[in-house]
């Protein structure tokens, strides 16, 4: 499908943020992904393949918002497109974030159900390492349109100071935000896993029912499933993954499955999945 | 007159000489979301085994220029579950199923190929001795005269619907491969399978997949994939079916000017689901805008000068 660029702007460094529309107004739940391909005549097959993206914001038009960082050449001809030229996508693609809130006072609480039914929880654990914070701001908007007065705590790590996006964005809709740098040029110097580590060591997730959302670089979901299964903490990571086609063909986007039975794919079974389900 | 697309292959008919390349389609059901199943020629299933595999561990896949290489390790559900639960799906559609099949031993080749007698719904076998990726299915029997030989006999025996053998071009001499085909009562050839190739992260030092080594698909191959259609084509007499790199109806026309009787569409799936669709549309518009009514006008007409 082709999508007119609204806007596309460099946000900081190099990360960028394209606006784009659909031709055809599309449902979103915030943890889904587009593969997207810059539609130039000279880049017919170099870069050959799309890229996923994960979905940042749908706006009430329905424009389409991701946020990307430039690392090689296919994301590099995506930053140089202006608004009015077009793009080749295909979304939305793959299972959102199960979305979990505080149920109604009349509602019995359902829980441990997977698929469809809705889970409740009282407090919204979110980590993010550098990118993966894209899905997450749409992910607690649509916490909050639900009515739930959830506690949204949110730990936001990157490299440095230029890799924390969102950060006002964040604070004004979540209850708390924890910043980490590696290099301690903002916020708390370390990695974001061992800010996570440090709040759940100091109780959190224990009284409550808790449920962390978490997307960014392998080795930090990794950590994060460590952590949250010694605590015993409903965990949903939304994996990223090289993929040629974003929707089952080529079978390329696999993570083992937990139970030692084979693979999932992250396209058609992910890219979130139930921490409990995966070996990352 | 009305521009003829329909072809023949293998004993086939076919509404078009169009097909969805096995490996690249799945077992129909996510490609038929997004290309109508009841307007391509074929689908060729991916590889189906005896019993259920779960292919290789990641990294399967990585971009290289203007190509890709995949390590994919043919994952399958087994013959059982695919006759039970998926050929049900694809009979809704009017088109023609091919199911390309593998196996580790050449016993293995034979039963696969004898569950699908009777079948109801499946149109031929795609006979794939040339995986690069497993050493089951694979290339040990594609790149050897005698193995490739014993493979197509055992099928031959095995079964009553028409064979299609999937070559590996990664031999020195294709044409003798498919001479071993034709003899051994081969019914048609699919030219080619991806290229045995390598890429290495320079940052990391370490191989960008999994396996070490893939099988390179994508319009990087389309000159080597058409010059071997052309070379076996010159070969044997029997229907060969070009693939490798089709990614527009252009491309699709240089193989059936190679000889091709039929082409495949893969890993131009990947990008575009339907681009098969397109590359057929393309294709009637190519003829009609030259004044020829039958595909088979362009067929094997290269105009090689000697």
């Amino acid at each position: 499908m082709k999508a007119r660029v609204f806007s596309n702007s460099c946000l900081q460094g190099t990360y960028y943020k394209l606006i784009f529309l659909p031709p055809v107004r599309v449902n979103i739940i915030p943890g889904q992904f587009v593969m997207i391909r810059v539609c130039a005549a000279d880049s017919l097959s170099d870069p050959l393949l799309s890229r996923p993206f994960s979905i940042h914001r749908q706006a009430l038009d329905g424009s389409i918002e991701i946020i990307y960082k430039v690392v090689g050449k296919g994301t590099d001809l995506l930053s140089h497109l202006r608004k009015g030229d077009y793009i080749e996508f295909l979304g939305p693609l793959g299972n959102g974030f199960p979305l979990m809130s505080i149920p109604p006072p009349s509602s019995p609480y359902k829980g441990g159900a997977r698929g469809g039914e809705s889970l409740f929880s009282d407090e919204v654990i979110i980590v993010a390492g550098g990118i993966g914070v894209a899905p997450m701001l749409s992910l607690i908007e649509a916490i909050r349109a639900s009515g739930a007065d959830n506690n949204i705590k949110v730990f936001l790590g990157g490299r440095g100071k230029e890799d924390l996006l969102c950060v006002d964005e964040l604070k004004k809709i979540a209850n708390e935000v924890v910043l980490t740098t590696n290099d301690g040029s903002a916020g708390i110097k370390g990695y974001v896993t061992d800010a996570l580590h440090t709040c759940l060591l100091n109780g959190h997730g224990q009284q409550t029912r808790t449920t962390v959302y978490s997307c960014g670089p392998t080795p930090m979901l990794k950590k994060i499933l460590e952590l949250t299964e010694h605590a015993s903490i409903n965990t949903y990571v939304s994996l990223e993954s090289v993929m040629a086609c974003g929707i089952g063909l080529c079978m390329g986007c696999v993570v083992k499955k937990k139970d030692n039975s084979g693979y999932f794919l992250v396209c058609r079974n992910g890219p979130v999945f139930d921490g409990k389900d995966i070996e990352v | 007159m009305k521009t003829d697309i329909s072809t023949n292959i293998a004993g086939i008919s076919l509404r078009n000489p169009v097909m969805l390349a096995s490996g690249t389609a799945g077992y129909g059901e996510d490609i038929s979301k997004y290309c109508d199943l009841n307007r391509v020629g074929a689908i060729i299933v991916k590889g189906i085994a005896l019993k259920p595999t779960n292919g290789n561990p990641p990294v399967r896949i990585c971009e290289t220029p203007s190509g890709m290489l995949n390590a994919i390790g043919l994952p399958n559900i087994g013959v059982d579950s695919f006759i039970k639960d998926k050929v049900p799906f694809l009979r809704k559609f009017d088109t023609r199923v091919i199911v390309n099949i593998f196996g580790s031993t050449i016993e293995d080749y034979g039963e696969v190929a004898s569950r699908f007698n009777g079948v109801e719904g499946v149109d031929g076998l795609e006979v794939n001795i040339s995986c690069p990726n497993v050493k089951e299915g694979g290339i040990a029997f594609g790149t050897d005269l005698e193995a490739t030989r014993l493979v197509v006999r055992t099928v031959r025996g095995s079964t009553t619907l028409p064979i299609i053998i999937k070559l590996s071009p990664n031999v020195t001499d294709i044409a003798s491969f498919a001479r071993v085909c034709e003899e051994e009562g081969a019914d048609a050839l699919s030219v080619i399978n991806t290229l045995l190739g390598m890429s290495i992260d320079t940052e990391t030092w370490r191989p960008r997949l999994g396996n070490i080594t893939g099988g390179l698909s994508g319009p990087a191959i389309r000159p080597v994939a058409l010059r071997m259609v052309w070379q076996v084509c010159n070969a044997v007499k029997i229907p060969v079916i070009g693939m490798g790199g089709i990614v527009t109806s252009n491309d699709a026309v240089e193989f059936f000017l190679a000889g091709a009787s039929g082409v495949a569409v893969g890993t131009a799936n990947f990008i575009n689901p339907a681009a098969s669709l397109e590359i057929i549309t393309g294709l009637m518009a190519y003829l009609e805008a030259r004044g020829l009514n039958n595909i088979t006008e362009i067929i094997g007409k290269v105009r090689v000068a000697f």
